[in-house]
This record gives structure tokens, sequence and C-alpha cells, in this order.
């Protein structure tokens, strides 16, 4: 339908592209013989180019239990 | 607005005017711009207007008046109604029983078709809506008394209605969590490079829920998230019992973490044939076919801006021009394409 967008997830090639640099790239492609189809590029309106929509969560992560620690108690003075 | 010689234009009749207007701040009936005819008016009549205005009439700044409307009325995204309409428009079809109001804070649509059944609603409740690009899910509350039947529906900024629940095919009343297709489903795509999915919503059909409990309903908005949309909630009349009536409360959109838009860093397209050593990268738009000749369409995006943990990631593309029917596939590619 034109001007309504469409959306795809790409969450797995986002995920992977942060893991592994700071870039991600996609080709858009016919998957069959099919005929031409346009969508609005970067220097289309902005309403219409193309968008990356990436949803974030800063939950503060998860901290493991520390087992208790044994420490040397035995007072070292320093050196003279 | 302000005008000497138009009828209605005189200080008198603008002070009443907006003195008798809906005090509503979640309703756009609830804002007035008035006009000054600076040639046959000045600041006199401006002052006479302000100084005639009653105490919950606000005189603001326009840019105080868009922000006001921006977050009272497309912006407000959860509705308790509590404390009245919310900006709701109830309307009905017109036949005696017909009801579209507020009643103990909630929204109560009825009515009925007096033994002749159709498939008008006999009431509607709708509300223009600006969705945020996180938005994921339409959820409310409501129960039945009678034989009163629901239906969903959303407008698009295009005109088009969608139907996000039918009148029998309400979803199971329970919270609804969007689940990743493996395959198959509307919105799937797969490629042998990368793999692309849609959401598909869960949904029950056969499902009227015609009971006075209430039950919590949510429906998948992940299609329209990013666009001005009017809700539409209507009740119809069941065809059994006297009093077919629907109650509507606690409308929300639920929201996906925050939502990072990043525009590409590139994009272009290429073309075999006697198009291959062209160069479209400041074309307006990115093509694909694989007809009469190739042409396949690149984007490039930079990440080093986003953080935290990632809840999901969508590419949008917007259709400019599409001959028939056609797919079109997504892989992911190096970057230096």
């Amino acid at each position: 339908m034109q001007n309504l967008p469409i959306e795809v997830s790409v969450i797995d090639a986002v995920q992977e592209a942060l893991t592994n640099g700071s870039r991600v790239s996609f080709r858009v492609f016919a998957a069959d013989a099919a005929p031409p189809v346009t969508y609005a590029s970067r220097e289309a309106h902005a309403l219409y180019a193309p968008r990356l929509l990436v949803f974030t969560s800063n939950t503060p992560p998860n901290i493991s239990t520390l087992p208790d620690q044994t420490t040397d108690e035995t007072f070292r003075s320093p050196c003279p | 607005m302000l005008w000497t010689g138009l009828s209605g234009a005189d200080e008198a009749s603008v002070t009443a005017a907006l003195n008798s207007a809906a005090r509503d701040p979640y309703s756009s009936a609830g804002y007035s711009l008035v006009m000054v005819h600076v040639w046959s008016k000045d600041l006199t009549s401006v002052q006479t207007v302000i100084n005639g205005l009653a105490p919950p009439v606000r005189v603001v700044t326009p840019g105080e008046l868009v922000a006001l409307m921006t977050t009272n009325i497309a912006g407000k995204h959860t509705f308790d109604f509590e404390a009245g309409l919310l900006g709701w428009a109830g309307t009905t079809s017109g036949k005696p029983s017909d009801r579209a109001d507020w009643l103990d804070g909630a929204l109560r649509l009825a009515g009925s078709d007096a033994g002749i059944a159709d498939t008008v609603p006999n009431a509607t409740f709708s509300r223009p809506v600006s969705l945020p690009l996180n938005a994921t899910q339409l959820r409310f509350d409501t129960r039945a008394e009678g034989d009163g039947l629901l239906r969903v529906r959303l407008r698009r900024a295009n005109g088009v209605f969608v139907t996000l629940a039918d009148w029998n095919s309400l979803p199971a009343p329970n919270p609804l969590t969007p689940s990743l297709s493996p395959s198959g489903g509307e919105g799937v795509r797969r490629t042998g490079e990368g793999v692309v999915q849609g959401f598909n919503a869960r949904m029950d059909s056969g499902n009227s829920l015609r009971d006075q409990s209430w039950h919590t309903l949510a429906l998948d908005l992940m299609p329209y998230a990013g666009e001005d949309v009017t809700f539409h909630f209507e009740q119809n009349d069941g065809g059994s019992g006297v009093n077919h009536a629907r109650y509507i409360d606690n409308i929300g959109v639920d929201k996906l973490g925050v939502a990072d838009v990043i525009e590409p860093e590139a994009d272009s397209y290429a073309r075999d044939g006697a198009f291959a050593s062209a160069n479209f990268g400041s074309a307006s738009v990115l093509s694909t076919s694989q007809d009469t000749d190739t042409q396949e369409s690149y984007l490039r995006f930079v990440l080093t801006n986003v953080s935290g943990r990632v809840l999901e990631a969508r590419l949008r593309l917007t259709p400019v021009a599409v001959t028939g029917g056609a797919t079109n596939a997504i892989a992911v590619v190096p970057d230096n394409y």
C-alpha cells in the first residue's frame, strides 16, 4: 500500500552488529520474478524516508550473589 | 474571530462563545483560537474579551497551545475515565435505546435494534491518538450486559479502517504477548542470507465475551506504530435479550522500551544491464525488481548511539510505487557494499 510504511523485524541483525561493530547494512531485493517496487530513500521527505527503529531497555544488569570470602586479618606494618 | 461588521465577531459574542465552550482539556473542543482582524480591531478589543472570560478559561501563547494539545490530546495514551470522557466522543445510530455516555467511571455503549437486527453499530466511542513508535498493544477492560457485541477498529491516517477485533472474534481475555513467528504467517520473509521475521498476534476466533465479568483484552498495534490513528469502540445488538450494552474502561497503549529512530548513513540501489554503471546514490527512491531487469536496494545504519538491552529492532520502509503484487526480501550484507 503506497505511503503506508511497512516494517520488518531485524533484531537479530542489529544485535549481531552491536556485538561485532557499529554498523548494519541491508539488501532489499525482489525474492521472485517480481515487478518493480520503489521505496522512499533518505533523500525523500523525512516522513517517508527509511528508518531503523531500535527499542531498548536500560534495565540494570543482574549481579550474581558473591560467596563469603575469608581474608587474612594479620596486620603487616609498613617497612621502615 | 474579532472582526467589525461580521455577525458574531464582536467582543461580547466572542467572549460568550469562549465561556460556553467545552471545558475538556483532553478534547480538541476544549481549545479555541481567536483570529483578530487587525484593520478593524486593536489590542483594546482583545483586552475586552480577556477581561470577560470566565475563571476556567486560560489565555496562553501559541506555543503553549500547541504543547497542551499535543500532550493532552494526541499524546495521551492512558484513559481511566475516573473524571470523565477524557476526549472520547460518543455517537449513536439514533435508535430510541441507543446510548454512548459516561457511567460510573467507564464508557457505556448501549442500544437495541428492537428485534430487527442490523449491522450498524448502535453506539460508538472514538478518539484520535498519536501512536508512539514503540507502541505494541491496545489494552482495555470490557464487560457486556445482555447481548452487547463489541468491535474495535482504528482509522489510519489515509482514512482506511482496520478491524482490530470483530464482533465475534475478540481475543482471549489474557494479556496478549506478541511472539516472533519462526516461520510462515503474514509479514514473514525468509532468505538464504538472513531471516526477517514479523509479529503475529494471537487471536482466538469465535469469542464474543458476552458476560458481565470484566475482561482485560489486548490487541496488536505494532503494524500502526508511529501513525496518527483514531480508535473506534463500537457496540451492536447481538439479537437476543433486552439490554444490549458494552462497558469499556482503562484503555491504554502499551509501549516497548525506549525508541531510537536511526536515519540511514547511506542508501542507494543498483540496476543491471544498461544501467550497471549508473550511480543512484542521490535518488529519492530505492528500487527493487526482477522483471525486465534486476534492481536491488542497499541501506547502511550507524549504531554507535544505541545503548542498553535491545528489545526489538525494525526496518521501516515506505513504498512509493508498486506495480501489482510483489514480494520483497531483506538480507544482511557486509558494511562495505
